[in-house]
């Protein structure tokens, strides 16, 4: 007997207890869609922020996240040798609808993750740049519906170490170890992010 | 395509059963997950290519929200496996050893062990459903694989 087969043989006791009958279960359900008990988050959280600096001009400039709109950390010195840091945002959407349909766009992409987000998955993507930093980008719902989507950015450097990232509309719902976004928490633990 | 929901109950129910089990570990929730599950196909207009690519949807959907109700604040207190297992009628004492070995191990590996010993994915298959790539699916078995071996043999080396 081969794997494949011990294996199945072993789990093949499991059954559910009983048959679903669609029919008498949707005339059971209200007419309204199920949402999640949630706290909708809009301006961006950001997460340890810290940064390779790339020197521009009599400026450091320290550039986090990627694709068209960026987070970019302004760091110089004032006349009396202080470090003075200020953040400008200029985020885009890494997502655009369509006709009921989700496109992913960062980056110059266009792919389609509706099946992925709509399925409960959280959709992935990661890039590198000339620098060697990875970024990872996380989109996912808050609700059954596309508009709901979230999104987050985080930034890896060439030394292997997740330094940073955003996250806007993160809807939280109440677990067992707190209040999560469930989205956010998948993409989170499948690429280990200490945050 | 679309086929008849009664007919994907028939069909797929317990693999579902077994998928949602395998990640949630409770039967009750596993339950629960199916039934949300087809629910969700029966009240969705989506189209799909085949039968298979159906029977992949499910599972994915089914798999997903096993994960949530597993961190899911309502979540009922669970029967212990150990009790459930006693409830199930095994073959023999090695399947059972096999089916509480598996559940002893990390909800990522199960699940990718799963979908492709008892569903008999290829891993290019698993990393569509569980939308990780080729390489992390392999990375999965792998670590699977060898947990098992490891908790398998340090199992017999007790008994002799």
């Amino acid at each position: 007997m081969n794997e494949h087969e011990r294996y199945k043989r072993a789990f093949s006791v499991l059954h559910a207890s009983a048959k679903i009958d669609l029919e008498a279960e949707m005339k059971h359900r209200p007419n309204y869609k199920k949402r999640l008990a949630t706290v909708s988050v809009c301006a961006a959280l950001i997460l340890a922020l810290t940064a390779s600096a790339f020197a521009v001009g009599g400026d450091t400039l320290k550039r986090l996240l990627g694709w068209d709109g960026h987070i970019e950390v302004h760091e110089y010195e004032n006349e009396i040798g202080e470090t003075i840091e200020s953040i400008h945002y200029g985020i885009s959407e890494p997502v655009r609808i369509e006709d009921g349909r989700m496109y992913f766009i960062a980056n110059g992409e266009d792919e389609d993750i509706t099946d992925i987000v709509t399925t409960g998955g959280t959709y992935s993507y990661t890039y590198e740049d000339e620098n060697g930093c990875t970024y990872l980008i996380l989109v996912g719902l808050n609700s059954t519906e596309l508009e709901s989507y979230g999104y987050a950015e985080f930034i890896r450097t060439s030394e292997d170490s997740w330094r940073g990232g955003h996250a806007h509309n993160i809807a939280y719902t109440k677990t067992a170890e707190g209040e999560v976004c469930l989205w956010l928490e998948q993409g989170k633990e499948e690429y280990n992010l200490p945050w | 395509m679309r086929m008849d929901s009664a007919v994907l109950v028939e069909k797929y129910q317990d693999r579902l059963f077994a998928a949602a089990f395998s990640v949630c570990k409770d039967p009750q929730d596993a339950e629960d997950v199916v039934q949300e599950s087809f629910i969700a196909y029966h009240s969705s207009k989506k189209e799909f290519e085949s039968e298979e690519h159906i029977k992949a949807w499910l599972l994915r959907v089914t798999i997903n929200r096993a994960k949530n109700a597993c961190r899911a604040l309502w979540r009922r207190a669970t029967v212990p496996l150990e009790d459930y297992a006693d409830s199930l009628e095994f073959e023999c004492s090695a399947d059972r050893e096999l089916f509480e070995t598996v559940m002893s191990l990390p909800e990522k590996y199960r699940i990718a062990l799963h979908l492709y010993y008892f569903e008999d994915y290829p891993v290019k298959e698993i990393a569509k459903i569980l939308s990780i790539s080729e390489s992390n699916v392999k990375v999965r078995l792998s670590r699977g694989r060898a947990m098992l071996k490891e908790i398998l043999k340090e199992d017999r080396a007790e008994n002799e």
